[in-house]
């Protein structure tokens, strides 16, 4: 039965907030386990900081890219980061893990868009302001804002690149998870997704044959080398909007057709 | 009133990987081709209470699945509201409801209220109707004091229940239960059972049962389908499965002495002695039919002394048993 767009929409907005609320109740239903992620963050971004602050005391730029630029680059990283993590990498190894062990059944019966359901029925929002608010306070205190070559409209188109960057990876993420269906099992590959996230290379500092490959075939570059820089100037913005909405249009078309063909042959865990 | 479910010629084949060699597993796999489902056909009205009867991988979850648009069938059709169970229409997967004995829907970490209100909101029910029929079906189950503790504190029945009221919280037309009492314990068997047959008659929901336990379908049911190799092989209500094997008796007897060969031999004429029945104490236990059941009594009573006697009618799980070996 066509659904008209305001149901599309209404349906969609109403699991998304069913999933934020139930998934709030779910990480505050064990408090002293909430506080011991802080830490480990935490650490790692200040060795990074240092690791940066090390480079830039020999060099003054790296690809066309200052200390400043680099900070500011780093903060979408994060911002990239945790985003992904704790919405992209929780529901895609919940998907890993449902087809695994049959949970999948149970949610394929309920009146949702399943697709939809499962890819956003984890949404850790009390993680993500825990464990990103202090890095990205300490990062955001360290960057110089008024220097940097940021205009208003460099700063939507990178918006919009960034959004449709990480909706490219989550895709990247969504296609290791497949073969479970095959196979049954894909947590390694999904894995290694979470490995090659995004290197925290300049795109001005790959080759340009790296460069294609990363916001192409790969895109795994796209949300923060690609969005950085066409805010900063470095990359011409209009051809870089094209291209990231072109993939994201392709992309989305290319999750239902595989979720489609996945369904095909999904065998059920025995019961 | 119509036939809520529509199943015509269903089938479903699986290509299994053989178990070869690491180099062949990894290059030129082998594959066994498995019929779990073989053309089966059946209608199910509705309100009806049905369970699907068979030994393990005869094929029932699988059909259950089809039924429900979990897997896609190989050939044949199902209809189930008029809908194709797989094409996952909404409309159709907010009429039923699916209940997995070993799947749970309610989250772990959550309290059953907190997992409810979820499934309350998935189902976009009215607040008011949510409260109402989540505090009915908790009476009924006596869980109410449970709504609020977390799953993972609640016993495996207590669990159960949580995940019943769940599967039935948007009053479902029908209700696909699979294997809904495993693991539980007696009491809490009958409870649930109880509750089903209560739910089916009040509100006419049309049940689809899976079950090894013969009391859950004795109790619950009122046919029964039995699947063996994927193929049906008795499709009618539990009256006549009793009745078709009404006929048949178990004779226990306990002689003074031990029966001779020849004797053992003469009573074959009209009956069958079970290999399982103990000798040493010179208990003899017979299976035979009301029509040669008294010339069976007879001869023994006229060849030995008999110190006790009993007659017994063929338990509903031995019916079952037998027609697990159809085909």
């Amino acid at each position: 039965m066509k659904q008209s767009v305001y149901n599309f929409f209404t349906i969609r907005f109403r699991v998304l907030m069913t999933n934020i609320v139930n998934t709030f109740n779910i990480e505050t239903a064990y408090p002293a386990e909430n506080w011991a992620n802080i830490f480990s963050t935490l650490l790692y971004v200040i060795s990074y900081l240092i690791f940066l602050d090390v480079i830039f005391n020999n060099v003054t730029s790296l690809a066309g890219y200052t200390h400043n630029d680099m900070l500011f680059f780093t903060f979408i990283g994060q911002i990239a980061f945790f985003t992904l993590y704790t919405w992209s990498f929780e529901n895609m190894s919940g998907l890993a893990e449902s087809i695994r062990n049959g949970e999948l059944d149970v949610l394929l019966t309920k009146p949702v868009p399943t697709l939809f359901y499962i890819s956003t029925r984890t949404f850790t929002l009390v993680r993500l302001v825990r464990d990103a608010f202090v890095p990205m306070l300490i990062i955001a205190f360290l960057i110089d804002w008024t220097t940097l070559h940021l205009t208003f409209l460099s700063f939507v188109i990178g918006i919009i690149v960034f959004v449709c960057g990480q909706w490219a990876v989550h895709m990247l993420q969504f296609l290791l998870v497949m073969p479970a269906f095959w196979n049954g099992k894909s947590q390694a590959l999904l894995h290694l997704s979470y490995s090659i996230t995004g290197p925290e290379i300049p795109l001005q500092g790959l080759s340009k044959y790296w460069r294609v490959i990363l916001i192409s075939v790969l895109p795994v570059s796209l949300p923060v080398a690609g969005a950085t820089s066409v805010m900063l100037g470095h990359s011409n913005p209009l051809l870089m909007l094209s291209w990231a909405i072109a993939l994201a249009m392709l992309l989305a078309w290319l999750r239902i057709w595989i979720w489609r063909k996945a369904l095909g042959v999904y065998n059920s865990a025995s019961s | 009133m119509g036939n809520i479910i529509e199943v015509r010629n269903l089938e479903k084949t699986y290509r299994v990987r053989q178990p070869n060699g690491l180099l062949k597993n990894l290059f030129r796999p082998d594959y066994k081709t498995v019929h779990a489902v073989k053309d089966i056909s059946f209608d199910v009205a509705r309100g009806e209470a049905i369970a699907f009867l068979g030994p393990n991988g005869a094929g029932k979850t699988t059909t259950i699945k089809m039924m429900t648009g979990l897997i896609y069938p190989s050939k044949g059709t199902v209809k189930v509201l008029g809908y194709d169970p797989y094409s996952r229409d909404e409309n159709f997967l907010s009429r039923i409801g699916l209940v997995m004995g070993n799947k749970a829907v309610l989250n772990w970490d959550l309290t059953a209220n907190q997992s409810l209100r979820l499934i309350k909101n998935i189902y976009n029910l009215n607040d008011a109707f949510a409260q109402k029929r989540i505090a009915e079906l908790a009476e009924l189950l006596d869980v109410q004091t449970l709504l609020n503790t977390q799953m993972r504190n609640l016993s495996l029945g207590e669990r159960m229940k949580m995940e019943l009221i769940g599967a039935i919280l948007h009053n479902p037309e029908i209700l696909f239960l699979d294997e809904p009492t495993i693991g539980l314990d007696i009491l809490t068997k009958k409870r649930v059972r109880t509750f089903l047959r209560e739910i089916q008659q009040r509100d006419k929901i049309t049940l689809i049962l899976t079950s090894h336990d013969i009391d859950d379908i004795e109790a619950v049911c009122d046919r029964v389908v039995m699947i063996n190799k994927g193929i049906k092989c008795f499709d009618d209500s539990i009256e006549v499965l009793v009745d078709k094997y009404h006929q048949n008796r178990y004779l226990r007897f306990v002689f003074e002495l031990k029966l001779s060969d020849l004797q053992i031999e003469q009573t074959k004429r009209w009956g069958e002695l079970e290999k399982n029945c103990k000798n040493d104490d010179n208990t003899y236990l017979f299976k035979t039919n009301t029509e040669k059941m008294i010339p069976l009594v007879s001869y023994l009573l006229s060849e030995n002394k008999v110190l006790d006697m009993q007659i017994e009618s063929v338990p509903l799980e031995d019916v079952v048993a037998d027609l697990f070996t159809c085909n």
